[in-house]
């Protein structure tokens, strides 16, 4: 039975690892399409690449962030998580 | 190689200028809270390098995806998003993995790096108001 929840903790990790990370797809798209609009934007008025340069790597950064907490939850589930759950589990079972 | 353009260049100032502050700042609520020791510096300067590095890198793939056409910019800056956050995880699991970094530090100083993004964009907001106003005004 131990092994059974200890197993069902560890599934849980990784898949809710594999859910986190889901959040990294989005700003992948995002960067993509800001740097598809900068590239218009600069092919339309070319005088003004170093402004939309400079706003469009900031935006990139913000767009980014959501990936970056994505990868960050993602780990502490995979590498932290699991080792403190079945730590409870055992001091609740009192072995 | 190619020049890295000078906007690039003043944002990861900036950005660093921002990291610094910070970790001089968590590094003291460390100190006060007797929780300090030199793990805590190695990591700190692991992360906040990390997402410095990471900024860069954005910047440098941003330029040379501007110079490709439309199709061709939004699949590089993907491809440099997906090796990036492999970058990432890679500076994590180091961080976790060797015993002279402790990972708490390492994961909230990735995040200063944010911060200053943050802080950057909350400026500019200010200034381009305040530049919208003038113009109003005259």
């Amino acid at each position: 039975m131990l092994e059974i929840a200890i197993g069902i903790i560890l599934s849980g990790c990784a898949l809710g690892a594999g859910i986190a990370m889901l959040a990294g797809i989005g700003p992948g798209i995002g960067e993509g399409n800001a740097v598809a609009s900068a590239c218009e934007a600069i092919g339309r008025q070319p005088e003004a690449k170093g402004e939309v340069t400079s706003t469009m790597i900031l935006g990139c950064a913000l767009a980014e962030t959501t990936g970056l907490y994505a990868l960050v939850i993602a780990f502490l589930l995979i590498f932290l998580a699991p080792g403190r759950f079945v730590n409870i589990l055992l001091e609740a079972v009192g072995k | 190689m190619a020049k890295v353009d000078s906007a690039i260049k003043n944002e990861t100032k900036n950005i660093a200028i921002v990291v610094l502050i910070l970790s001089a700042l968590m590094q003291a609520v460390y100190l006060f809270i007797h929780h300090w020791n030199y793990t805590v510096l190695l990591g700190n300067l692991l992360g906040g390098g990390a997402g410095i590095l990471n900024f860069f890198l954005m910047g440098i793939s941003l330029q040379k995806a501007l110079d490709k056409d439309a199709k061709d910019a939004s699949a590089t800056a993907r491809l440099s998003q997906t090796y990036r956050n492999f970058m990432l995880l890679a500076i994590l699991a180091i961080a976790y993995f060797v015993p002279c970094f402790d990972i708490i530090p390492t994961i909230i100083s990735l995040f200063f790096a944010t911060i200053g993004v943050y802080s950057k964009v909350f400026t500019m907001k200010k200034d381009v108001n305040n530049k919208a106003q003038e113009v109003a005004q005259e």
